[in-house]
């Protein structure tokens, strides 16, 4: 696999000089028609007045709302089958169920932004949450300080106040597009640069032509299933576990809603690659994606230290026996709860999600490292921060996850593992740390 | 020695014995070889079953049970989700063996529940049950995704009434075998292709998003009613406003109609099961309605607007001969008259199968 070929790429943000180190100069590049002249000289003021943390809350609240008005133009249906998220309702406002770190995710994914625009604005919601957490006491001593705050301005005008109009890359709209309004050919040039791009890549066409057949009729549909059938067996060998039951769950989905039309097509392809493996047997699985969510929900949220003991705990009292469906996101979940983020654990939550941890059996967690970790991006992303990857290390002997590993396939996950249970050989990790994130599609600085 | 030939008097008395089980046998080993599922003692076996099907009664009650039968039982479950299977008997391959499993199960396979038979090991033995997949009344139920979506990858054969006396057995491949036990063919339409273009016709005017399934729904609906027996005379109106055309007032006026559309559209979205149980109860109400005297009447917006209603037959000229047929197809040539002006389209079934439909 090549790795370097990219179908989008995310939209170049604004260009403001590495000289501009303060609200008046970082302000000038936000566009008029996402924060006004008036928001403008009110930041400045208040970030004279020192009040850091209130200048950061306002402007990202005024990005991140712009970037999901944005969003929302996209359709509920297509925004869930892009993160995943069977829970989202169709009739819901994408504004009150898209969380905003899977805002950050799905404007990434869709080349709304680049992936270096996504890592500091996402570093930026860490910064902001973390702050925004704090007990009065504790807030009282550790404020944010001036130059966090910039970092958060200068993020946020970057890559979403300072564009003229926030969209999906031209590419990605122009292959979407196709995927509508003609079925490819096995040997289409669209089809073999999909084929060698990176697997971020893959996944997002997978999950293009899935919410194409489920909420699609006519001709639309008949294209979507038509390219289903090219895309689907082409990448199968290499989809990983999620992507694979995302396929088995619409067609439960799609049987469900008496969609025969829809049904006829996944199954075809189904019976091709063999996949009905991957179709979720009953509803239990559904219970435990949705607890599952909720852990993420408050990890990824506001007052996360605060929010995550309750959810883990349900998840962790839903039993041992997770289907292998929901297994996945049960285990990013408690893994996510495991390894906190820049900021620190909530250690009130940290009982449950160990205990989650220890019910998981060797099997399992060959499974997850093999045909899970390599894509989920949750973790990954955790990793290149300090002391996330510290907690990973511990993790990685407790757990004995190195001698798990041996048996890995993929050569990079073994590695990374492997040289994780030697604090010894961090530089020599993180290498592979990067290479793994790479080969999924980040453009690391 | 040679033998002497006898000859038949010529106005002698005879007896003569006919059978169409040879017959049957015949076109069901074809009809197997084309969906790959072969074995003599498959061939004798449905054929035995075949005809104890077609009348088949418990307590003085026919029953429709359908039957599914497959080869790789492991497969077939992956690929129904949300299935449920209750293995109920095993035995060797025999006619007996599946009377008995009629016997048993066939008072049981309703409500969604198909009897399932798993050839095991060639035609050693045979395991049966009742089968369903399914999460609400939207859901495909599995002899459709066996059958109807069936590939032939995964080899299935699906027996089951399509009128009274009518057994069609059709496969995961394509092929079909329509099996007339009445005294003549059927005439008219084939009643399933009917069937699909009156439900075509009544959700002509639904959003696409809930098109196909309602059009499911009430394709599912009507073949309940036609399968047990029941013949029904519906009509599609034309105009999209509320109401009921002058013509169709003779009778009972649901208002407000019984909007299906919405009921559809609700649990699509919602999932939930309030409205999964508000749509089986209008499917109740519906065939109640289906099958009471008189026209149903629905409008292309997916609902229905009346039942029971009664149109009037104009009187024959003087001189001219009646049109064969009773009530029910007299009345179905009035609505026929009608279609293109208020009505977009109209359907008959009779009791024993004939159907009909007139559309625009």
């Amino acid at each position: 696999m090549g790795g370097q070929i990219i179908l989008w790429e995310g939209n170049v943000p604004a260009r403001i000089p590495a000289s501009a180190t303060s609200p008046e100069k970082i302000l000038p590049f936000a566009n008029s028609r996402q924060l006004s002249r008036r928001d403008c000289s009110q930041v400045i003021n208040a970030f004279k007045n020192e009040s850091y943390e209130m200048v950061s809350t306002f402007i990202w609240s005024k990005a991140i709302s712009s970037l999901k008005a944005q969003l929302s133009k996209l359709g509920t249906g297509f925004i869930a089958e892009m993160l995943d998220r069977a829970d989202i309702d169709e009739e819901a406002s994408v504004a009150e169920v898209l969380t905003d770190y899977e805002a950050l995710r799905l404007a990434y994914e869709l080349g709304v932004i680049t992936s270096t625009g996504y890592l500091r604005l996402k570093h930026a919601f860490e910064k902001i949450a973390h702050f925004g957490q704090l007990p009065p006491e504790e807030a009282d001593e550790v404020q944010m300080s001036e130059d966090e705050a910039v970092s958060v301005i200068r993020a946020c005008v970057e890559n979403i106040l300072g564009q003229n109009k926030i969209d999906a890359a031209v590419d990605f709209k122009k292959f979407r597009d196709h995927l509508e309004s003609q079925v490819f050919e096995e040997d289409a040039s669209e089809i073999n640069l999909l084929a060698n791009s990176p697997y971020f890549f893959k996944r997002a066409s997978i999950r293009i032509v899935l919410a194409m057949i489920k909420a699609s009729g006519g001709a639309q549909l008949d294209n979507g299933l038509g390219n289903a059938n090219v895309i689907i067996p082409l990448l199968w060998p290499e989809l990983l576990a999620p992507e694979r039951f995302q396929i088995g769950r619409a067609y439960s989905e799609v049987v469900a809603d008496g969609k025969a039309q829809a049904t006829s097509g996944l199954r075809i392809i189904l019976l091709k690659v063999k996949g009905f493996d991957y179709v979720p047997e009953d509803l239990r699985s559904r219970t435990f994606l949705a607890a599952a969510r909720k852990v993420l929900e408050a990890h990824e949220g506001f007052n996360n230290f605060y929010n995550e003991p309750g959810p883990t705990k349900v998840l962790a009292e839903m039993g041992s026996a997770i289907p292998r469906p929901a297994f996945p996101l049960c285990m990013t979940a408690a893994l996510c709860v495991r390894l906190g983020n820049a900021y620190g654990i909530c250690f009130d939550a940290q009982t449950h999600a160990n205990s989650i941890l220890k019910r998981v059996s060797q099997e399992r967690w060959l499974f997850y490292l093999d045909s899970c970790l390599r894509a989920e991006e949750r973790i990954l992303e955790k990793l290149i921060i300090d002391k996330p990857f510290a907690r990973w290390i511990s993790l990685v002997g407790e757990f004995e996850l190195g001698s798990i590993a041996e048996d890995v396939k993929d050569r990079d996950v073994r590695e990374l593992v492997q040289e994780s249970k030697d604090a010894s050989k961090l530089t020599r990790a993180r290498q592979i740390l990067s290479r793994l994130l790479r080969k999924f599609g980040y453009k690391l600085p | 020695m040679r033998q002497k030939h006898q000859q038949p008097q010529p106005d002698g008395p005879t007896s003569q014995s006919v059978s169409i089980r040879n017959d049957l046998a015949n076109s069901l080993g074809l009809f197997l070889k084309k969906e790959k599922i072969v074995g003599r003692k498959t061939e004798e076996v449905l054929t035995s079953l075949v005809c104890q099907l077609v009348h088949y009664r418990e307590e003085g009650q026919q029953l429709f049970p359908e039957i599914v039968l497959f080869d790789d039982v492991t497969s077939v479950l992956k690929s129904l989700p949300n299935s449920e299977l209750v293995v109920v008997g095993v035995g060797p391959m025999v006619p007996e063996l599946l009377k008995l499993a009629l016997k048993r199960c066939a008072p049981l396979a309703q409500w969604g529940w198909s009897i399932y038979v798993f050839r095991r090991g060639h035609e050693e033995n045979v395991e049966y049950g009742l089968l369903r997949c399914g999460l609400t009344a939207l859901s495909l139920s599995a002899s459709e995704l066996l059958v109807d979506q069936g590939h032939a990858a995964l080899p299935a054969i699906l027996i089951r009434h399509v009128s009274q006396s009518t057994i069609e057995v059709s496969g995961a491949c394509g092929n079909s075998l329509r099996i007339h036990f009445g005294a003549v063919e059927e005439p008219g339409d084939d009643p399933i292709k009917a069937m699909k273009r009156f439900c075509a016709s009544v959700v002509g005017g639904v959003p696409i998003e809930v098109r196909e399934p309602l059009r499911n729904f009430y394709g599912r609906l009507l073949a309940g009613v036609l399968r047990s027996g029941h013949g029904c005379l519906a009509a599609v109106l034309r105009r999209k406003r509320p109401g009921v055309a002058q013509q169709l007032k003779d009778g009972v006026v649901i208002n407000p109609a019984l909007d299906v559309a919405s009921k559809v559209s609700s649990l699509l979205k919602r999932k939930s099961c309030e409205s999964d149980t508000s749509l089986r109860a209008a499917a109740a109400l519906i065939r109640g309605m289906l099958i009471s005297d008189g026209i149903t009447v629905f409008g292309s917006d997916g609902s229905v607007r009346a039942y029971n209603v009664f149109v009037k037959i104009p009187k024959r000229a003087h001189g001219q001969a009646a049109k064969p047929g009773g009530a029910r197809r007299r009345a179905f040539e009035v609505l026929c008259s009608r279609v293109g002006r208020e009505l977009m389209g109209a359907l008959f079934l009779s009791q024993d199968g004939h159907a009909a439909f007139r559309g625009v």
